[in-house]
């Protein structure tokens, strides 16, 4: 249908609240599929979403860390959340939208051990598009989203501030009848014939459209359907308005009403452009600097102005370009293009460091990415891959330098998983099993398993030594050049004990009187000896030896005195 | 206690004696395999696992339990009537003997109540399946745990080899000690023919002994007396340690000499990363995460290549 021309009042946006969703919608999709792609997310057991945790990482990896990290009134991160939500429908990521009652009383489905499984397929072919394809595809996802009670009418956008209708009673009456996604398509068109960048009335857009498209949203003639069975009958019946807090008001707009089309189709049209074309950056709005309450809810007329950007004109009209690639000689990479090159920087990403982001985004080539993306994948040549996205010859010192960084990751080549056969291959099939000859000595293998069986089958009678993770070691007796010979375990240390010897002498006397004069002997000596009157003894070291036997001389004085050695 | 101690030595050994033809008859796996004797690619097999010592005790254990025949869920294990005898025999000294009266005592503590069989006839099972000895004195018996249960066990190896064939080697089961059957079992390919069991030596079973295998005597008397034991062990010897194959480790070729070096002087070390031929290295896997972080730091990549994605 052909359109009318647009005439639309410009108007001067200086004293309303400009907004711009700083956000890059397509930038931080890819963002959030990187992240799924590396991360197991288990989504929440109740609401199913993504767990405060990851969100608080995933902001800081976002365009603009600060808006997506902005909540609504009930503490949500809506940004993230529409992330999520265009991903999934994107078939990028998956995971359990129907969740499951656990119980008679259970009011609502939960989500037990819902995680998310990044769809690598799904995500490649949608690199593969081409860019002005990658946006249609984005851009039908948003404009299908969000029918019925989901709609502008009844639902507040992502990034919007404007209250919507009460939502009930939503599902009966004209509403359902609604395509929305055919409004939404239909109004980016008209919106596509302004001019970028200027600022223009909400309400000479509200009039071009009463004047000359008045049923672009309800349909001249409602259905038949609707008005014999719906409760809701009429155009406006779902629509109603009240004062703040007057609940019990649920009066709906009447047909009849001059004012009729400002409030419902005014309120759609404000409710949209704070909605789809905000969020993919299609356009920019003003918000009056009023603080007062509206006296009727949902308010009206708090979005006078709106800006179309030049992503909308270009999107509309399916001119958008191929990102512009410039390799320069100072190893930089200067990638133009409006809409975020998704494919060319996941080609980028891994040889240069991101420098600028913007319409011109900057990638500085560097040795130690390049060589580890070679190292990473052999097929991987740096040299094609920038003469492919830039579609012309490389200057010759940076061809050069990749060159030479290519080779930069053949330096240190790792063979994990082989063995290392040591020892004379004689054995007649042991080939089949060599990976790479390192020495006639020496040889990497692969299947250690069946090398072994093999051998044991010849007769070679081979060692397996299975090495612990931090240390090569062999067994002791076995000489091998990869590992020393694990030292066997000496005999345990003996503890020196030091033990102090004495001798002493002990006298046995048989008779008591006897014993008694000799200790008084002693003590007229004044030799102070251990003396048992008990056991009839006397104990003394050798020092005490001179004296002992000086008063063994004075004790024969008075008896017959003869000492016998025990031991003898 | 002046009486003669009984033991039936001959149980055992006429188990060992059944080996030839019971090994004969049945090389397939049979549904159970309890006690039964099976050759399987020149391994004995006793109850269907390779032939041990302690697996002919635990059978005869077992055999002793069957024949009490006495079962209580109620009680843990370790409270039935053969483990306590068992448990109260093993407190005796040296010289003493037990009356199956004296544990009475404990019979009523533990199995009070329960219809346990008389001490006396778990005493005397014990001595029918030889796990005790036995000794009769003014009518009364006494029991004890059996000294030596293999009789043959000092037999000298000419006792029980015979090494005339140049092949293999007779084993004369009336006199072989249970210990020296199971190393035989250990370091050849045993055989039964003609009723009687043949040791053939088998380098590989030879080369899977252990250590102490290979200094026992009776392997000693083998290699000096027994030509093909003693070529075989001779073999052994001499390849034993030229072919080795080591797993659990990386191998990494550096071309950058320079890199090498650097490798060398940073993580070589006894056990660690080992200079090999034509500038390949080997290291412990435990060294990769330090080793990779080091070459990240130092401006190096590491080019992987896996064994499952090689041909």
């Amino acid at each position: 249908m052909p359109m009318n021309p647009l005439n639309l009042q410009e108007v001067k946006a200086t004293d309303l609240d400009v907004f711009v969703n700083p956000a890059d919608l397509r930038q931080d999709l890819q963002a959030l599929a990187d992240y799924v792609r590396i991360h197991e997310i288990k989504r929440g057991y109740r609401d199913n979403r993504i767990p405060q945790a990851h969100q608080q990482r995933l902001l800081k990896l976002m365009s603009d860390p600060a808006s997506a990290a902005k909540k609504d009134q009930f503490g949500d991160a809506k940004w993230i959340e529409h992330l999520d939500a265009v991903c999934l429908a994107l078939k990028w990521v998956g995971y359990d939208t129907e969740g499951k009652y656990m119980g008679y009383s259970s009011s609502e489905p939960s989500f037990p051990d819902n995680f998310m499984e990044f769809d690598e397929g799904q995500h490649r072919n949608f690199l593969q598009l081409p860019l002005q394809a990658q946006e249609e595809r984005i851009l039908e996802i948003h404009l299908k989203a969000g029918e019925v009670g989901a709609s502008e009418f009844f639902s507040r956008s992502t990034l919007g501030r404007l209250d919507s209708f009460p939502s009930f009673g939503c599902a009966t009456g004209v509403v359902p009848t609604i395509a929305f996604w055919k409004v939404r398509r239909h109004l980016l068109e008209l919106l596509a014939q302004c001019p970028v960048g200027v600022w223009f009335s909400t309400a000479s857009l509200l009039d071009h459209l009463r004047l000359h498209d008045p049923w672009f949203v309800i349909p001249k003639v409602v259905p038949d359907a609707v008005r014999k069975d719906s409760l809701r009958q009429g155009r406006y019946a779902n629509f109603v308005e009240r004062k703040p807090g007057d609940w019990n008001h649920d009066k709906p707009i009447s047909e009849r009403d001059p004012e009729g089309f400002a409030k419902v189709e005014g309120r759609f049209i404000e409710r949209f452009l704070e909605g789809v074309p905000l969020v993919l950056g299609y356009t920019e709005v003003a918000y009056t600097r009023s603080k007062t309450e509206s006296p009727i809810e949902p308010s009206r007329g708090l979005l006078p102005a709106f800006r179309i950007t030049e992503r909308l004109r270009r999107a509309v009209r399916q001119e958008v370009a191929e990102p512009k690639v410039t390799v320069l000689p100072n190893f930089e990479v200067h990638v133009e293009s409006l809409f975020f090159p998704a494919r060319t920087e996941a080609q980028l990403r891994p040889l240069g460091e991101l420098v600028q982001r913007g319409i011109v985004t900057v990638f500085k080539l560097t040795k130690s990415k390049v060589a580890a993306a070679q190292a990473a994948q052999a097929d991987e040549n740096a040299i094609q891959t920038l003469k492919a996205l830039s579609g012309r010859e490389l200057p010759q010192n940076v061809e050069h330098e990749l060159r030479d960084w290519a080779g930069h990751s053949e330096k240190f080549i790792l063979y994990e998983g082989f063995g290392v056969l040591e020892g004379r291959r004689e054995a007649t099939g042991v080939g089949r099993f060599v990976v790479e000859t390192i020495s006639p000595s020496f040889a990497l293998v692969h299947s250690a398993e069946a090398l072994y069986r093999h051998l044991e089958a010849a007769e070679q009678v081979p060692l397996r030594i299975r090495h612990a993770d931090n240390a090569l070691a062999a067994p002791a007796h076995v000489r091998s050049r990869i590992a020393p010979t694990a030292v066997p375990p000496s005999a345990p240390v003996k503890r020196p004990v030091k033990v102090k010897r004495s001798l002493r002498t002990t006298l046995w006397f048989a008779d008591g009187e006897a014993h008694a004069a000799f200790c008084q002997l002693l003590l007229d000596a004044k030799c102070v000896l251990a003396a048992d009157r008990r056991a009839l003894t006397v104990s003394y070291p050798p020092q005490a030896e001179p004296q002992v036997k000086e008063c063994l001389r004075k004790l024969k004085e008075n008896y017959t005195l003869a000492v016998e050695d025990i031991e003898s | 206690m002046d009486a003669a101690p009984q033991y039936r030595r001959e149980l055992l050994r006429q188990k060992v004696t059944q080996i030839p033809t019971e090994a004969a008859a049945s090389s397939a796996k049979a549904g159970s395999e309890e006690g039964r004797w099976r050759l399987a690619e020149g391994e004995l097999l006793f109850g269907g696992q390779p032939f041990r010592v302690e697996r002919l005790d635990a059978w005869r254990a077992r055999r002793f339990e069957v024949a009490v025949g006495y079962t209580n869920k109620a009680l843990p294990k370790a409270l039935l009537p053969v483990p306590l005898l068992l448990y109260a025999l093993s407190r005796l000294r040296q010289d003493e003997w037990l009356a199956p009266g004296e544990v009475l005592s404990l019979w009523k503590m533990v199995l009070a109540g329960a219809k346990a069989p008389e001490p006396q006839a778990v005493c005397e099972a014990g001595f029918q399946w030889a796990c005790l000895e036995k000794a009769e004195q003014e009518g009364a018996s006494y029991y004890r745990l059996p000294q030596q249960a293999d009789a043959e066990a000092a037999s000298p190896p000419e006792a029980f080899l015979d090494v005339r064939d140049a092949a293999r080697v007779r084993i004369c089961l009336e006199h072989t000690p249970l210990s020296a059957l199971a190393r035989l079992g250990e370091i050849s390919r045993l055989e039964a023919a003609g009723g009687e069991l043949w040791a053939r030596p088998n380098l590989l079973r030879i080369s899977h002994a252990p250590d102490q295998a290979l200094v026992d005597p009776v392997v000693c008397w083998l290699r000096e007396h027994h030509p093909a034991f003693r070529s075989t062990m001779e073999t052994l010897k001499e390849r034993r340690g030229k072919v080795m194959l080591h797993e659990n480790l990386l191998a990494a070729r550096v071309s950058d000499l320079g890199l090498k070096v650097m490798l060398e002087k940073k993580f070589g070390g006894p056990g660690q990363l080992v200079a090999l031929d034509a500038g390949f290295v080997a290291f412990p896997t435990g060294l990769l995460p330090e080793l990779a972080s080091w070459m990240k730091k130092s401006g190096h990549v590491i080019k992987s290549t896996h064994a499952d994605e090689s041909p």
